[in-house]
């Protein structure tokens, strides 16, 4: 009733007059106001004053105080009086919902009432809800203001139905999914943001930069963890690193790690090509530890381009064995590896060398003996390699379509200064490898000091270096070299080391200083230490020297099924050409992807002098895993000398071949596979990360809750949004000029001002 | 490639041996042989006996000529070390006509001592009649030729006849089934290597069979080859005139430069 009765008076509410102020809009200045009310104050005053002596005083100061009560309520109304009051703005304030779609997301280990939801299935729930009466995200929210949805996992996007939550994100990147909306939303007044989430496995920018983002803005993160925090039971290939292309007949190591989390008793690792098991190796979790590491050798036995697989055999109830295997392409190069070896003279340590690597059809060995001064006796050249009947290359394009260099028994003198210096060239810039081997004209007795190649080589030599000597001693491998490329003649360590120990001695050996700073020593003459077999990388290439020229008795020594001689010569060639620059390389930006990700193709082209060629037309052919062929144009990049690129958008998922060939040249297409594989990444160390969840969402003042806690956080939002739309309101103005309380004010006061004069007799 | 060797000691020594000549010539000349022929005395014992110290390093710079010790059954005259003289001429004549580096000093090794035998990858084979190894001896000298080492048998010849040519073939088809000796041809390697032999090996007395030779099966490579003409005794450079003596010698350091080479 009061409240009716106030309302009639005033024109407005009560509550109004609580929330509002009273202000004045009058274009006349306030302090002006203030000064004509103080002059028509004074000029009633004077009035009054001259009929001082007619009225008694108290009846003038009733009269005055009339008078002037009047021209308050005037001088009021003058001022354009206004009631102020800010009015939320419920129609502009937006709040981001963000859905996580990654395939972490398809984990089923959220506890809902009677049953397990998988993750997905939960954000569903919480955000569109599953029955009437339940809470959901999208409709509680939507009553205070408007709400956006994306779903998100490398990168945000719009939701526009619940059914594009399909869990196929390949990866999650917490930071772009704010960063984008954030950019999105700049304009609009976002009043919080909220996201459902497991937090796993974030990639990109960290969570802390995410939150600093909406930090800035003064925008709340609400977070609903989805998920157990306990990883479940999981084994996995966490890592595979694997060469890209091998040379036939070379071993091939793999640098695997493994994770075995629940998991300690032993289990089986199986590499396969195809349904072929190619290896199979038991493992044994460390106790205390859920991860392993190890290398797994294998020499592949099959042509051109395979596809391998490395497995964890799913079993002992493990419930996600998405992530137990890992792929791999590896390239067989069937290309012979041509070896221009040189020597003095016919002597027996060149029958046996020669023997070792001749029968390795991986190796195209090329000799060039001396048998008198300014004649050479040839074997396994090649049409256009006439010019070895003159004996040592003398042009970079001679020199250069070998990969490796053996100089045997032959003095420095056989070469001119310019092919010694050829010579270096060929092992810096080429990337080549050089090896000398003992003899009576070899190293600092075959006058090398101050040259070219003694420069290169990893033993300090003199002229003044003892003469040959022809004694028989074991040669002793260095422990910690054991495991070099070059000794290891088994993996299994152990076995390494007894096939050295046990090695037959070596006969004659030719002196020499000492090993060179950075040089490494894989054997010595245990009397004297003096270096047996030393190796160093020089420029682009690497150098051996082998000091002894008595190497053929090992295999003299050994059975005849013994292989220890014809492996370590094939091993320490095949390490000395590890650097050499081919003519045509090929690469990619990546040895896995994910469906649609751009491939990009590089391929290197240089002239038969190794420079640089930019006027080839490179041409790239990708047979995607259904066989379908598709040719690309290679163009020169322009700032990178002989280098062409290309790109190409994988669109299944499989195993891919690219044979990349340069137009008018014989040799064959240069092959290389890549993989495009379904994303397993995210099921690493797949736990629900919560600290981090609630560190980030207490950065930007908002919260974390559970996905029991639903209710609670569609309180704690509904209340922010609240809040940011008072922060926003409009301010509203209520005039109160026509306020019936004014003119009953006015009205009582000139009635009261008129029946006092009338009764002192002024009316 | 033939090579003459004009003014050559080789070429004085078989020309003073099939032509009348002063004494003064004679006695000059015929010192050089007396030398020669004293020192081949003198080291006569050292062939007959196999090297006294089993250890003795072998000098790797160096290529050795060894000649292999083995019992011959047959009653025949020439055993395995007949004319120890033609090693020592074929040795001096590899020194002199290639850059190897070539050891003159004598050497016998036996089927028997394996390990010793290993220290010489290369090894020489001779005698007229036929033998037979016993089973410890055939089965080291298969593993000897596995491993790579090289024997190059050479029939002495008795009375025309080809008993150990045949007898060697015999033993290494048994050794080596399925991989039987057969007639090198003629424009293998080895008869082109260093000197040229159109017609293949050169023969000297005997029967004409032709050079033989077991090829490693896989590259080809000659693992072992025997030699019907008595090039042997070509080396000694006595019996059958410089022309064919000097075809000898050149054969016998073509076999050793594709040794050395293959």
């Amino acid at each position: 009733m009061t409240s009716r009765i106030f309302q009639w008076l005033c024109n407005q509410p009560p509550e109004l007059f609580l929330q509002g102020k009273l202000e004045f809009t009058s274009r006349l200045p306030g302090g002006l106001r203030l000064l004509l009310f103080a002059a028509a104050a004074a000029a009633v005053w004077l009035l009054y004053r001259r009929a001082a002596g007619r009225l008694p005083q108290a009846t003038r100061r009733w009269l005055l105080g009339l008078r002037l009560a009047l021209l308050a309520v005037l001088f009021f109304l003058l001022g354009a009086p206004v009631l102020r009051v800010k009015k939320p703005q419920k129609e502009g304030s937006f709040t981001a919902l963000l859905l996580d779609n990654s395939a972490s997301m398809t984990i089923e280990d959220v506890a809902a009432a009677d049953r397990t939801l998988s993750r997905l299935d939960a954000a569903r729930q919480a955000a569109f809800g599953t029955a009437p009466g339940e809470p959901a995200l999208v409709r509680a929210l939507g009553e205070g203001g408007q709400v956006v949805t994306y779903r998100f996992a490398d990168a945000p996007s719009r939701l526009q139905r619940p059914q594009q939550l399909d869990g196929r994100g390949p990866a999650t990147n917490l930071f772009r999914a704010i960063h984008d909306v954030d950019a999105e939303l700049q304009a609009a007044p976002l009043a919080a943001v909220v996201m459902l989430t497991d937090g796993c496995r974030n990639a990109g920018g960290t969570t802390a930069d995410a939150a600093a983002l909406l930090q800035a803005r003064g925008v709340p993160l609400f977070i609903l963890g989805l998920g157990n925090s306990t990883p479940p039971a999981d084994r996995e290939v966490v890592q595979l690193l694997a060469p890209s292309r091998v040379r036939r007949n070379s071993a091939v190591e793999l640098d695997v790690t493994l994770r075995h989390t629940g998991f300690p008793k032993p289990f089986e690792l199986q590499l396969k090509r195809g349904d072929t098991l190619v290896l199979a190796r038991t493992v044994e979790p460390r106790p205390g530890s859920d991860i392993t590491r190890l290398r797994i050798p294998f020499t592949p036995d099959h042509e051109g381009t395979a596809t391998y697989r490395l497995e964890i055999p799913p079993g002992d109830g493990e419930k996600y064995t998405q992530n137990n295997a890992r792929e791999f392409a590896l390239a067989i190069q069937d290309d012979r590896l041509p070896v221009l070896y040189i020597e003095g003279s016919p002597r027996t340590e060149y029958r046996y060398l020669r023997r070792a690597l001749f029968r390795d059809p991986d190796f195209r060995l090329v000799g060039v003996l001396r048998l008198a001064p300014n004649r050479f006796f040839i074997q396994g050249a090649n049409a256009g390699e006439e010019f070895l009947k003159d004996g040592f290359p003398t042009t970079a394009e001679q020199l250069f379509r070998f990969q490796a260099v053996i100089l045997g028994d032959i003095e420095a003198d056989v070469f001119t200064p310019a092919q010694l210096a050829l010579l270096e060239q060929f092992v810096k810039s080429r990337g080549g490898g050089l090896l000398m081997l003992g003899g009576v004209n070899s190293f600092g007795l075959g006058h090398y000091a101050g040259t070219p190649v003694g420069r290169m080589l990893p033993v300090a030599i003199s002229p003044q270096d003892p003469p040959y000597s022809d004694e028989e001693f074991p040669a002793t491998p260095e422990a910690a070299q054991l495991t070099h490329p070059v000794m290891k003649l088994a993996s299994d360590p152990l076995e390494n080391a007894s096939i050295w120990n046990a090695a037959p001695p070596l006969l004659g050996i030719t002196p020499v200083a000492g090993l060179k700073p950075g040089a490494s020593l894989l054997l010595k003459n245990p009397r004297g230490g003096r270096p047996v077999l030393a190796v160093q990388d020089y420029g682009g290439g690497r150098v051996a020297a082998f000091t002894s020229g008595g190497s053929w008795f090992w295999r003299m020594s050994l059975p005849a099924s013994d292989e220890f001689h014809e492996k370590f010569w094939k091993q320490l060639v095949r390490w000395l050409v590890v650097g050499v620059k081919e003519q045509l390389t090929v690469d990619t930006d990546a040895e896995i992807y994910a469906r649609r990700d751009p491939v990009t193709v590089r391929a290197v082209v240089l002239g038969k002098d190794l420079t640089p060629v930019n006027d080839a037309r490179v041409r790239a052919v990708v047979s995607d895993p259904l066989g379908n062929t598709q040719e690309l144009v290679m163009d020169w990049i322009l700032t990178e000398e002989g280098v062409y690129q290309c790109r190409y958008i994988p669109e299944l998922e499989g195993a891919y071949k690219l044979a990349v060939r340069v137009e008018g040249w014989e040799n064959a297409p240069l092959e290389k596979g890549f993989l495009v594989n379904p994303p397993v990444a995210e099921f690493a160390d797949a736990g629900l990360k919560k600290e981090t969840l609630q560190q980030m969402a207490a950065a930007t003042h908002g919260k974390y809750f559970d996905f029991q806690e639903l209710p609670s956080l569609i309180q704690a939002v509904k209340g922010q949004v609240r809040q940011a739309a008072t922060q926003r309101a409009i301010p509203q103005d209520y005039p109160l000029w026509d306020m019936p309380l004014l003119f009953l004010a006015a009205l009582a006061l000139m009635g009261a001002e008129w029946f006092a004069r009338r009764r002192a007799g002024l009316a | 490639m033939n090579r003459h060797f004009p003014n050559q000691p080789l070429d004085l020594f078989l020309t003073a041996a099939h032509q009348k000549m002063s004494r003064r010539d004679f006695f000059r000349r015929g010192g050089k042989g007396l030398l020669a022929a004293i020192l081949a005395g003198g080291l006569l014992p050292r062939l007959l006996t196999s090297s006294a110290n089993a250890a003795q390093a072998v000098k790797t710079g160096q290529f050795i000529f060894p000649r292999l010790q083995f019992t011959v059954y047959d009653e025949t005259t020439d055993l395995w070390n007949i004319s120890p003289i033609g090693d020592v001429n074929l040795r001096a004549k590899l020194q002199e006509l290639t850059n190897i580096n070539v050891s003159q000093e004598p050497k016998v090794v036996h089927l028997g001592d394996f390990d010793e035998m290993c220290r010489y990858p290369f090894v020489f084979m001779t005698s007229e009649g036929s033998f037979k190894l016993p089973e410890q001896e055939e089965k080291n000298l298969r593993e000897f030729l596995e491993r790579g080492g090289f024997v190059h048998a050479d029939d002495c010849v008795y009375r025309g006849e080809d008993r150990f040519f045949k007898c060697y073939i015999e033993m290494i088809n048994r050794l080596f089934p399925g991989n039987p000796m057969r007639k090198i041809p003629y424009d293998h390697e080895i008869f082109h290597c260093y000197y040229d032999f159109p017609n293949g090996a050169p023969h000297l007395q005997g029967v004409p069979h032709g050079a033989y030779g077991l090829f490693e099966p896989g590259t080809g490579r000659l693992m072992t080859v025997v030699t019907p003409g008595d090039l042997h005794c070509g080396w000694v450079c006595r019996f059958f005139g410089p022309e064919k003596d000097r075809q000898a010698i050149e054969m016998g350091i073509n076999i050793i430069i594709y040794f050395l080479t293959h």
